[in-house]
């Protein structure tokens, strides 16, 4: 392993691969080199500093593929939701190319524009597209994002295939256009995605003004995984007024790892004292 | 009884409009179809379309001719006798018999189709000014008159166009019994020597801008019109250009060597002359060309055009258009037109706000570069309204802890929902002011609910309990989901 003081031959040999490897697929290096080319393009950061820490350049790259993809079924609004915040955050006067194949529309409706105006997306920026299958939404998607025109692309798919999913990451990255794609999660395979996002309902908090009424949406996010980024958890509520994701609380089921150093050190000094 | 002949029945002295027996009798060998008008009809309108790969007038001349006005098209064939010559050869090959007739009038130019009987086709040619010698010597039927007039003439010992030149006008008149008869002669005679203009109406509408590519060789594979595309673009856009013109709309004919033509449309969103755009709307829609046994001419038209100033590359555009010499608008209008021609028109929208207050009427959808009304600042306070809205309100089966009151549970899609929160409600009135059916007043309380689970749902409950109305208890619907 790693020692202090002299450099680890071995070390600088993995160093100068992950760099070369790094080059070859054209994205920042990974995780066990952050101080190199990190904040070379500029982030999409989702305004959460605890979210936006843990991605690499301190946000998602904005020239790659993102993907978002609900837990269950019934969490596809949840997931359109998180994709409408992170187009939110992109936030620039280009339109926003929306795509939607006819499956996602018949499960979930389409995009009703008073409440996207509530939710904080100012509805005459969406340009839609409504196409019959995923492989019109695919296409459209791939020639927004060649067009550099849009400011994001979003699409909604049932599933996409990873040579899909490599050519609108290929594009992305040329085109300097960020790309979500929005999953149903039974189509979910592999992908070549830049990150992919998890995300479900979660209860919301009472308001200020009344007990029971629904209070801002809240989601449980969960990064799934990240290029050169830790997969994690977190509880987030989307401020409309200020276009702004929050950490709600700290999460109930955090993963077991964050939590078992106290209660190890717990035990031990149990033993001591017996 | 026979309405039609090929070349060997005629020669065996048979006749159109004789009985099938007579002809029986005199050719015992005879082939007999049953005659179909309709698709005789039919056939000469393929046939009339195949035929703008000459010229775009063309126009079908009663059951078995056509008109073609090819005033300033000839010289694209090598001349008068090429353009014969040419069309004579394809139909050939495509197992047509026609007979052309060329001259400086349409009366004129059907009177040597129809009367000069010739084997060589550069013998229907009528020359310039000369309708008056080359029609002299044919048969009165190739004036376009009546079998009456015809039979009157003949009756008169006016067998032959030329005899009627001499005629005093006043003089004929009077050897007829009615006035028409004499009229319709005098008529065709001044339309066929241009005395009289007679215009020919196109089937379809000419385009003041073409572009035309002619094979000698068939092509096979839509791939080579792929590769020909440039060349027509280029060409047009330069016609276009020099009128300050752009296209909306543009058309690419196929002609194909069975007599059939094949056309794509593509429509641009705003007025363009631009080539690369205009090769990227129809390279992507190529592809569902039919090229059959071959494709041996193409013709690219302009169909609506409209004005367009010079290009004037804009320096206030943002610098990743200024590579393309694009505003922000024009490469907005350049995305919607690729994906509206790949996708179709009504599938690329934008959304706008409509003056209603049904939830349903509120956002419509508009073409994605139509003028939109702007949508309000968001509201802060305002009713909540669902992310996304169903196409069609569905039913839902509600508990409710009272009848007016928000539910408790709700099945939607099979699935058992528990209710958490709920909001609501609130009145939705039905337009009266709008619809005729008065009885059609149910008015809407709609709640906006939240499960156990954090889902949200936007829901009504549609009539009221103890009014009168028409259909029985309320009843529930879920409209809409909230992100």
């Amino acid at each position: 392993m790693q020692t202090y003081g002299k450099p680890n031959p071995r070390v600088t040999v993995i160093r100068d691969l992950q760099a070369a490897i790094a080059a070859l697929e054209k994205r920042p290096p990974a995780l066990s080199v952050p101080d190199e080319g990190a904040a070379a393009a500029p982030a999409w950061r989702l305004g959460a500093p605890d979210v936006d820490a843990v991605l690499p350049g301190g946000g998602l790259p904005l020239p790659a593929l993102h993907e978002v993809a609900a837990e269950a079924y019934n969490d596809g609004p949840a997931a359109a939701g998180f994709a409408a915040a992170l187009a939110v955050r992109r936030g620039t006067a280009a339109p926003l190319l929306w795509c939607s194949a006819a499956t996602a529309t018949a499960a979930y409706g389409a995009l009703h524009g008073p409440g996207l105006l509530n939710f904080g997306l100012p509805p005459d920026r969406l340009l839609l597209v409504a196409a019959r299958k995923d492989i019109d939404v695919l296409w459209a998607m791939e020639e927004g994002v060649r067009s550099g025109v849009p400011s994001l692309v979003v699409g909604e798919v049932m599933t996409a295939d990873l040579t899909a999913t490599r050519r609108l990451a290929l594009a992305a990255q040329a085109a300097g256009v960020p790309a979500l794609l929005l999953r149903n999660p039974r189509g979910l395979c592999a992908s070549a995605a830049y990150s992919r996002w998890r995300i479900a309902a979660r209860p919301s908090a009472d308001t200020a003004f009344a007990a029971h009424a629904p209070g801002r949406p809240r989601w449980q996010v969960r990064l799934e995984r990240c290029r050169g980024g830790r997969p994690k958890t977190w509880t987030m509520e989307w401020e409309h007024e200020t276009g702004r994701l929050v950490v709600a609380a700290p999460l109930a089921d955090r993963p077991a790892a964050a939590g078992r150093p106290s209660r190890h050190a717990e035990i031990v000094g149990l033993r001591r004292a017996g | 009884m026979v309405t039609a002949l090929n070349a060997a029945g005629e020669a065996a002295g048979l006749y159109v409009g004789m009985a099938l027996t007579d002809a029986r009798a005199i050719l015992p060998a005879l082939r007999t179809r049953p005659a179909e008008p309709d698709k005789d009809t039919r056939a000469l309108a393929v046939l009339a379309d195949w035929c703008t790969r000459y010229t775009p007038w063309v126009n079908i001349d009663g059951a078995d001719g056509l008109w073609l006005d090819v005033t300033g098209c000839a010289h694209l064939f090598g001349g008068e006798a090429g353009l014969l010559a040419d069309i004579a050869r394809r139909l050939q090959d495509i197992g047509v018999s026609v007979r052309l007739g060329l001259a400086d009038t349409p009366g004129a130019a059907w009177a040597a189709a129809r009367q000069i009987r010739s084997t060589r086709v550069a013998d229907g040619i009528v020359p310039p000014g000369g309708a008056r010698d080359a029609l002299a010597p044919l048969p009165v039927e190739g004036l376009r008159l009546t079998p009456e007039t015809v039979a009157t003439l003949k009756r008169l010992g006016l067998a032959r166009i030329g005899q009627l030149y001499d005629l005093p006008r006043a003089g004929l008149k009077r050897r007829f019994a009615s006035a028409e008869e004499p009229e319709a002669v005098l008529r065709r005679l001044d339309q066929a020597f241009g005395v009289h203009d007679e215009p020919v109406a196109p089937l379809r509408p000419a385009p003041a801008y073409r572009a035309r590519l002619g094979f000698a060789e068939p092509l096979t594979e839509v791939l080579a019109i792929e590769t020909l595309l440039p060349d027509l673009v280029v060409d047009l856009c330069r016609a276009l250009a020099q009128d300050h013109r752009g296209a909306r709309r543009l058309t690419l004919a196929a002609y194909r060597v069975d007599g059939r033509v094949e056309r794509l449309t593509v429509a641009a969103s705003r007025p363009t002359r631009d080539v690369r755009h205009l090769q990227r709307l129809f390279r992507e829609r190529v592809a569902q060309i039919d090229v059959g046994f071959g494709i041996d001419g193409l013709i690219l038209s302009a169909d609506r055009v409209d004005e367009l100033a010079p290009d004037q590359p804009s320096f206030a555009a943002g610098a990743r258009f200024a590579a393309d010499g694009l505003s922000q608008d024009a490469a907005v209008g350049r995305l919607v037109d690729r994906l509206a021609n790949k996708l179709g028109p009504d599938r690329v929208m934008q959304t706008a706000p409509h003056a209603s207050h049904l939830p349903e009427k509120a956002a419509r959808r508009i073409g994605a570069l139509d003028i939109a009304p702007a949508w309000p600042e968001a509201p802060r306070d305002g009713p909540p309204r669902p992310f996304r809205m169903l196409d069609r309100p569905e039913p839902i089966e509600v508990t409710a802890e009272v009848p007016e009151g928000p539910p408790i549970s709700f099945r939607w899609r099979r699935l058992v929902h528990r209710i958490a929160r709920a909001e609501g409600p609130e009145r939705i009135a039905p337009e009266w002011w709008l619809t005729q059916d008065l009885d059609d007043d149910r008015i809407r309380d709609y709640y906006q609910v939240e499960d156990a689970e954090g889902r949200r749902f936007w829901l009504y409950r549609e009539g009221l309990f103890g009014a009168p109305g028409r259909d029985g208890p309320p009843r529930w619907y879920m409209h809409g989901l909230f992100a």
